[in-house]
């Protein structure tokens, strides 16, 4: 799913129009068509998802009807959204932390990544000494890790945001690492020739390089880092949608825990949905896919 | 033609002050567990406001050289001088146009003509004001505010020059600006390089696969030998400017091409290469 931003000129014959007077003329008239055309993409591109959506819950739905399943064992979704929506202002106050939790654990991550990915692109032997632990923080069991946070740092906030962190900062630091590396040699030649130094290379080159990296790596991480503070809420805490899980189950209501993960999902996909709508306009001078200047 | 092409090349001549020297440049590189020899003793030499081509077989060490001009890469032995002055390893003399034309993809076509002033540390602003200013002469007008992506490849070749123009450098180095272009694409970006050439004289060292391009751009052509490179020879073009594609009707001319070809080994089946690797 991508939300990218359209550049203007996604017309086939704008990539390689020669003759300087056909350019920058009719701007309004490409303005309309190409908002058109972006409304008509989104919605195709929403049709089929929403219609296999549609499917599946009506199927669960009629399942459990049909086979008078026990509401403690599997609520239909009908039941689920209603038992969400009586209880949605302590859905509501449940969420605000875990969103917290999440954001700041997801700013804590993007921070430590680029300062590592920083030196480790600077300095080799950094690089070298850093690269086995990053895998290996990977291998940490969050099960294990995270009850040992909240014995560590009480049932504060910091433990959630420390568990968001050390789930999502990988990928973003090894997509950083990965882009740096990707910057072109002839590129830099010509900086060199240019008299540029170490700094500036990096600033002007490197680095816009790494960014369709970075936001990969932002785009898979923030799909781990809701529910990572919900984990490590599930472990100790004394509000957020994690803790709210736990409390229901323990009540057997499966219906608002299916609720609680009801916005989870949401809040996942709020969040996803911004970092694709910034990458859009943070990569706006990125060429369209093919499929898009041809389809318009 | 009036001055007859001096076939020793390898002479050192006295030059005056406002030259480019180029003084018996050595260059190896390590190869399989020895030493691989790439430049032997290439002397140069070029004038100010002078179009000089350097021709040879491919793989002969042309890109190696213009590392070295373009101050990429120090010679084993050998100098660069300019203005009389050692410019060994120093980026600051020659402006480099690569071969591919490595416009920045995040930045629009003025911003991408200015970053060689922008390196240098001049404003934003006026490096904006001073690439707008020649963007017509570019054939740009309307284009500046454009991405990279949005350009044919005649148009990102002649934004890379006019970034390599902007450097205010003595020597403008372009390795095959136009090789990547179809040959139609192709004549109309020699035509135009022409044609601004004769406005701003700049100096230029223009390194090709084209015998023909070398020969209508330039005021000499210098043939390398093939690896370890040396020169081979170098052949004054003696025809008269602005030049057209007339030119190759003159005997004289067409007498040029043919020695160029020879000196390249390009007159035989390939069956005998000459001292092509």
């Amino acid at each position: 799913m991508t939300l990218s931003v359209q550049p203007f000129f996604v017309d086939a014959d704008g990539a390689s129009s020669q003759s300087a007077d056909t350019a920058p003329s009719s701007t309004a008239l490409r303005t309309r068509r190409r908002w058109r055309s972006i409304l008509s993409q989104r919605l195709g591109r929403l049709l089929p998802p929403t219609i296999l959506g549609v499917g599946l819950l009506t199927a669960w739905q009629l399942y459990v009807t049909i086979a008078k399943v026990n509401s403690t064992v599997l609520p239909s979704p009908a039941r689920v959204a209603t038992a969400g929506w009586k209880d949605r202002q302590e859905l509501w106050d449940n969420m605000i932390p875990t969103l917290q939790e999440t954001l700041l654990g997801f700013t804590l991550s993007i921070t430590a990544a680029w300062l590592l990915a920083v030196v480790c692109d600077f300095s080799k032997i950094a690089r070298r000494a850093v690269e086995p632990l990053l895998v290996m923080s990977q291998t940490i069991p969050i099960v294990a890790i995270a009850p040992l946070f909240v014995i560590w740092f009480g049932f504060t906030m910091l433990p959630k945001v420390l568990v968001v962190a050390l789930v999502t900062f990988f990928p973003i630091t090894v997509a950083l690492l990965r882009g740096f590396a990707s910057t072109a040699d002839e590129a830099t030649s010509l900086l060199v020739s240019m008299g540029a130094n170490a700094v500036q290379r990096f600033v002007r080159l490197r680095v816009p390089t790494s960014l369709p990296f970075f936001f990969s790596g932002l785009r898979i991480s923030i799909t781990y880092a809701v529910v990572g503070a919900v984990f490590g809420e599930y472990v100790g805490a004394e509000r957020g949608l994690g803790i709210y899980m736990l409390l229901a189950k323990n009540s057997r209501n499966t219906d608002h825990v299916l609720a609680a993960v009801a916005v989870t999902a949401i809040v996942s996909l709020a969040l996803y949905f911004i970092v694709s709508v910034v990458e859009g306009m943070a990569l706006r001078w990125e060429r369209p896919p093919t499929s898009q200047v041809a389809g318009s | 033609m009036g001055a007859p092409t001096d076939e020793s090349g390898s002479r050192i001549v006295t030059a005056p002050s406002n030259t480019i020297q180029v003084q018996r440049l050595r260059k190896s590189f390590p190869h399989e567990g020895e030493r691989r020899l790439v430049l032997n003793d290439i002397d140069l030499e070029i004038q100010e406001g002078e179009f000089v081509s350097i021709i040879g077989p491919s793989g002969c060490g042309k890109s190696t050289l213009f590392n070295i001009l373009a101050g990429l890469d120090v010679p084993d032995a050998g100098d660069v001088l300019v203005h009389g002055r050692n410019a060994n390893g120093q980026p600051d003399h020659f402006a480099y146009m690569p071969q591919k034309d490595s416009l920045l993809p995040w930045r629009r076509v003025l911003d991408n003509a200015c970053l060689g002033l922008e390196i240098q540390g001049v404003p934003r602003k006026h490096a904006r004001a001073e690439a707008a200013e020649l963007i017509p002469t570019f054939g740009l007008s309307g284009y500046e505010q454009c991405w990279p992506w949005q350009l044919s490849g005649g148009m990102r070749q002649r934004v890379a020059l006019l970034r390599t123009v902007l450097q205010h450098r003595n020597v403008l180095l372009l390795d095959e600006p136009f090789g990547a272009l179809d040959s139609l694409t192709r004549r109309h970006m020699q035509n135009w390089l022409l044609d601004v050439w004769e406005r701003y004289h700049w100096t230029v060292v223009l390194i090709t696969h084209d015998i023909r391009e070398a020969v209508f751009l330039s005021d000499r052509v210098y043939a390398l030998t093939g690896r370890p490179a040396s020169v081979h020879s170098q052949h004054v073009i003696d025809a008269a400017r602005p030049r057209t594609a007339e030119m190759f009707i003159d005997p004289d001319v067409a007498a040029v091409e043919v020695r160029l070809l020879a000196a390249l080994g390009a007159d035989r089946p390939i069956s005998s290469p000459a001292g092509t690797t």
